[in-house]
């Protein structure tokens, strides 16, 4: 350490100690929050019913995942539905006479810009 | 059509440098003879007024650095526009940098640096620290940490990434920065903005013997987070093989109420203990985090997330654009920060994608990581994880990684505020 100024070798020591901190931090966190879904089961065991079986009604316990694909699928119908609702139109396209009531202020006669396109 | 589009624009630049060029050389002129005009009549005395007038124009005094520092805001407000780069960001800020750049005589109560101008009272909330903590309540009440929860391996990619934090601080220091200018340098690595403008006006304020380095540190962290995009993308590719970027992580677990609901006040209680100095930063994170999950609080969530965020952010980018007023912010340790910070940068992703590298030495099967994810940790919520989900699917359009880079993402952010605390609890 004798090429390093004063500075440097306390900046070396933060670096140390910084980094050791910011992973202890986080690993703890890590660590409390893998163990905690087991501590939940643990806590949450409850005397369960006795599920009478039958032979046609025996269910499989699985992981239930939401896979990418998944969610991918169900946003798509989503939109596709919701864009649909668009898409039932008559699509009958037409122009609609629109009444035009009476007035000065869009009579032809009494146009305030007259320009003199003489 | 086109090129009756390009005249027109031709027609408008043309048109600015003139009004430009003619305003300079009248003020010039004008505020030159307003020293030598003789006084006595009526119409020498106007034209004296005149002169006086145009003296204290932006044009009469105008300099170089001036004319570069509007550019530089021009170019924020191009980036935003045209590549659509964190525009709630670069506007304000690019902005801000016209404002802060907009010449004046000096003693008026204009400027940024003028005690009592409005601006001033602006900026007092970046100067000591305010508004930082109110971005971190925003972004407490819009995160959501399931995919953090749900594989909590991805917490320590967060923490590998701020090896950028603390080698950055090294290479300032070897730069020759004093020790409290490093660590607020050093933050930038953090990838994350209101850490860096907290920590800067902590440790770089210009009130503790240290220069005032707010302005630059700030303007670093925020154009490298915009331009996540550019900067992490050569070097994702760079340390991972086509085999790794295909890697299809397990997907993630669903996570009940409770759990979303204790990680904030586990994580509070932690990481405070742990790091006090993060107290602001960290305490308002999981506080908006807490009225997001609680279930009771939507109203105050709704409000932090949405109109508060927003406000704050508007006031925190056009101050600190206007806080690199030329004669401040163009020197030439300014430069230095902005080389710095763009190590800072490509250390932190370095430091992320080889520690999923090396996780990976140790999970086998589905429990493997994709390496990408590993350059999420920088922080820089959520431009980092979108940047990984976008190369992900480069090379595999089935692989959604974005749900899966967010934990690290997430983890980066309160990791970057825990190396803040350390920092400041060294240098402050």
């Amino acid at each position: 350490m004798m090429f390093l100024n004063a500075n440097m070798e306390e900046g070396f020591v933060i670096l140390l100690v910084g980094m050791f901190i910011v992973f202890l931090a986080l690993l703890v966190l890590f660590l409390l929050f893998t163990l905690m879904p087991k501590v939940y089961e643990a806590f949450d065991k409850k005397p369960k019913k006795q599920v009478q079986t039958t032979a046609d009604s025996t269910t499989e316990t699985t992981e239930s995942y939401t896979s990418g694909e998944q969610i991918a699928a169900v946003s798509t119908a989503v939109y596709l539905f919701l864009e649909e609702a668009h898409d039932q139109e008559n699509a009958i396209v037409t122009i609609n006479s629109v009444a035009k009531n009476y007035s000065p202020w869009s009579s032809k006669i009494y146009v305030t810009h007259r320009f003199n396109n003489k | 059509m086109l090129l009756s589009k390009k005249r027109t624009y031709n027609k408008l630049v043309i048109g600015f440098l003139l009004f430009f060029i003619t305003g300079f050389a009248i003020a010039q002129v004008a505020s030159t003879n307003v020293i030598t005009g003789a006084e006595g009549s009526l119409i020498q005395q106007a034209i004296d007024g005149i002169g006086i007038f145009l003296s204290y124009t932006g044009f009469a005094n105008i300099t170089f650095a001036h004319l570069i520092m509007i550019v530089v805001g021009l170019f924020f407000i191009f980036l935003a526009v045209n590549y659509d780069y964190e525009p709630l960001l670069l506007i304000p800020i690019g902005t801000g940098i016209l404002i802060g750049n907009i010449p004046f005589v000096a003693g008026n109560q204009i400027g940024i640096y003028e005690t009592g101008s409005v601006l001033n009272y602006l900026y007092f909330g970046v100067v000591k620290g305010i508004y930082p903590p109110l971005i971190f309540l925003g972004i407490g009440a819009m995160t959501d940490f399931s995919s953090l929860l749900s594989n909590p391996k991805l917490m320590l990619l967060g923490a590998a990434a701020q090896i950028g934090v603390f080698l950055t601080f090294i290479g300032a220091i070897a730069l020759g920065f004093s020790l409290q200018e490093s660590g607020a340098i050093g933050i930038i690595g953090g990838a994350d903005g209101p850490t860096a403008i907290f920590l800067s006006s902590k440790l770089a304020n210009g009130l503790n013997g240290s220069q005032n380095l707010i302005g630059p540190i700030a303007i670093a962290a925020y154009s490298y987070m915009a331009l996540v995009p550019v900067i992490q993308p050569p070097i994702m590719r760079l340390l991972t093989s086509k085999k790794e970027r295909v890697i299809k992580m397990k997907p993630p677990r669903v996570v009940s109420k409770k759990e979303k609901l204790i990680f904030p006040i586990i994580g509070l209680l932690l990481t405070t203990f742990i790091s006090p100095s993060a107290l602001p930063l960290l305490g308002m994170l999981f506080f908006g985090n807490i009225l997001k999950e609680s279930g009771h609080t939507e109203r105050l969530a709704e409000t932090a997330r949405t109109k508060l965020i927003d406000i704050v952010t508007i006031l925190l980018g056009v101050t600190v654009g206007a806080s690199t007023q030329a004669d401040v912010f163009l020197t030439v340790d300014s430069m230095k920060i902005f080389g710095l910070g763009a190590i800072s940068f490509v250390i932190a992703t370095i430091g992320g994608l080889l520690f999923a590298k090396f996780m990976n030495l140790f999970l086998k099967g589905e429990n493997k990581l994709n390496p990408l994810i590993g350059a999420a940790g920088v922080s820089a919520v959520p431009d980092s994880a979108r940047v990984v989900h976008v190369e992900g699917l480069k090379y595999d359009k089935n692989n959604y990684l974005l749900m899966h880079a967010m934990a690290p993402n997430v983890s980066g952010v309160i990791g970057s505020a825990v190396a803040a605390g350390i920092l400041l609890s060294f240098l402050g």
